[in-house]
């Protein structure tokens, strides 16, 4: 076994925990939707609430997946390096299950948004999300939705990897103080956001911009990482 | 003696501004046990993890075989450091115990399979039982199987015990010896139980508010540390000259704490005129050397020595 495999192991060990939690979740959002529709809407259209339910939802789940992944692997750190592991060697294998994460998130994501049109009934229920519309079956059209996913998974992994590398090396204080300025990035450009992911837009360049933003973070946080003390 | 540990003025003040070491120099030879004692907060610990790249030192440096631990990944593999709380095992959580040790296969070159299965018996742990439902004295005796069946050519053992019972402690210290006359390495005890260990330092290094106080063989150690009782005046005059780490009076009769060699001569003539000669235990030199009860005179004694 290589520390790699080792590392693996434990990350897929650790990964068990949020996802129990958010899957959890995620179904009880499931349930109580479909009851509400059920019941309270009287809309009896089984397969077209699940689908809407089922992108929205899975589409919480990841994000919540997402912000557990890089915390949980950050408080593994005191572990490895207790196991003969460099602070480099864990981190560029940390990246590389990040990314491999928002690889399979991507595809997953990508599948089910794209497979809602066959499960709703009527072809008038379209789903649209950053533009894309679920019924549209073009390999770009797949494609570009794809990169999007990816590249917004990405970088909401790599922030997240940075506020924790700040949290366990700066400290508290400095850690809240990345958390907010990563939070008010958002919040400046909610009104663009929001135009984006309703209306869609410059998908690719909005894509790469946010590749470039996830690669500029993962190097902030190496930064932080490369001066890491383990005090416990 | 190859020097597998080199410290230079190494100094560490953390972000609070205390300063955890202060300027110390210690080398650490090869295929020995050292001792290392101290009071809580003396800054054993943060010796430790300087020694192992945990920490990065704020000035000075430390070298070990020869390179810098810091980022070395072949270095470290050759390290095992067994912390003082084993709570940190239970991160793997579920995995089981002989899947742990499987890994620390994976990380240790000269790990030895057998023996971590022999050990596990003799410390009657449950391989299969998973990390997290470890009791605290079962996840001590994972964190020294580890260490012990590692056979690192340097291996830290810090307060490793925590939890273990006595009988298990007595195993533990047997076990170490008899492996390290077997396969000899450079191990590093980190300990308060100094009575129970003394049996295994070759070497003592004693540490004091971030400082070295004494760095000297376990054998030198017990042919300077005496209590010397009699008559005030004979005593003194025998004494004078020696460093004297404590005095205490009772009436017209002094004890003294010693650490200073006497020779053969010098310990026939005190006897002939009465005075007591003991050998003062290594729990008692410590406590003489670093219990700065107020007094300045442990203190600047401590220095002498």
């Amino acid at each position: 076994m290589s520390k790699m495999q080792l590392q693996f192991r434990i990350y897929m060990q650790s990964l068990k925990l949020p996802l129990k939690v958010i899957m959890a979740v995620y179904l009880a959002n499931i349930i109580i939707s479909m009851a509400i529709n059920a019941v309270v809407l009287k809309n009896h259209d089984f397969f077209s609430t699940m689908g809407y339910n089922t992108a929205l939802i899975l589409l919480n789940f990841i994000l919540g997946l997402l912000v557990a992944i890089p915390v949980v692997n950050f408080n593994m750190f005191n572990l490895f390096l207790g196991f003969g592991m460099t602070r480099k060697r864990y981190y560029i294998n940390m990246s590389v299950f990040n990314l491999l994460v928002c690889f399979a998130l991507t595809l997953l994501m990508t599948f089910v948004y794209f497979t809602l049109s066959f499960m709703l009934r009527s072809g008038s229920k379209i789903l649209y999300v950053m533009g894309f519309a679920s019924v549209d079956h073009r390999l770009g059209t797949i494609f570009l939705f794809a990169l999007v996913c990816f590249s917004v998974f990405l970088v909401i992994a790599s922030l997240n990897s940075l506020i924790c590398s700040v949290f366990h090396s700066k400290g508290g204080w400095y850690g809240l103080s990345a958390l907010l300025v990563a939070l008010s990035i958002p919040v400046l450009f909610i009104r663009q956001i929001y135009d984006f992911v309703v209306w869609g837009g410059a998908a690719a360049l909005i894509g790469t911009a946010l590749l470039a933003a996830s690669l500029g973070a993962s190097y902030l946080a190496w930064r932080f990482v490369s001066g890491l003390e383990i005090h416990t | 003696m190859n020097k597998i540990v080199e410290c230079r003025m190494l100094t560490k003040v953390f972000d609070n501004q205390a300063k955890a070491l202060d300027q110390v120099n210690l080398d650490i030879e090869e295929n020995r046990i050292y001792g290392l004692l101290g009071r809580n907060g003396a800054g054993k610990t943060t010796l430790l993890k300087l020694i192992t790249g945990q920490l990065f030192p704020t000035t000075g440096n430390v070298s070990l075989f020869g390179k810098r631990p810091h980022e070395n990944e072949a270095l470290l593999g050759n390290i095992c450091f067994v912390k003082e709380n084993a709570f940190y095992l239970k991160s793997f959580r579920d995995l089981k115990v002989k899947d742990v040790l499987k890994m620390a296969e994976a990380v240790y070159p000269s790990w030895d399979c057998s023996f971590a299965e022999q050990l596990a018996v003799c410390f009657r742990l449950d391989v299969n039982k998973k990390t997290k439902s470890l009791s605290k004295g079962m996840l001590s005796a994972a964190a020294i199987i580890i260490g012990l069946a590692c056979r690192a050519p340097l291996t830290i053992f810090d307060e490793a015990y925590l939890g273990l019972d006595a009988v298990l402690r007595q195993q533990f210290y047997n076990t170490l010896l008899q492996d390290y006359t077997e396969n000899p390495r450079t191990i590093i005890f980190s300990t308060h139980l100094i009575e129970e260990c003394k049996g295994l330092m070759d070497r003592v290094v004693i540490l004091e508010e971030g400082e070295i106080l004494l760095h000297e063989d376990m054998d030198k150690i017990n042919e300077k540390s005496f209590y010397v009782a009699g008559r005030r005046e004979l005593v003194e005059q025998h004494l004078k000259g020696k460093c004297i780490l404590h005095t205490e009076e009772m009436g017209r009769l002094v004890r003294m704490a010693i650490f200073d060699s006497l020779s053969d001569i010098e310990q026939n003539a005190m006897r002939l005129d009465g005075i007591e000669i003991q050998p003062m235990p290594l729990q008692k030199l410590f406590i003489t050397l670093t219990a700065g009860n107020g007094g300045g005179e442990n203190e600047q004694n401590a220095a002498a020595v």
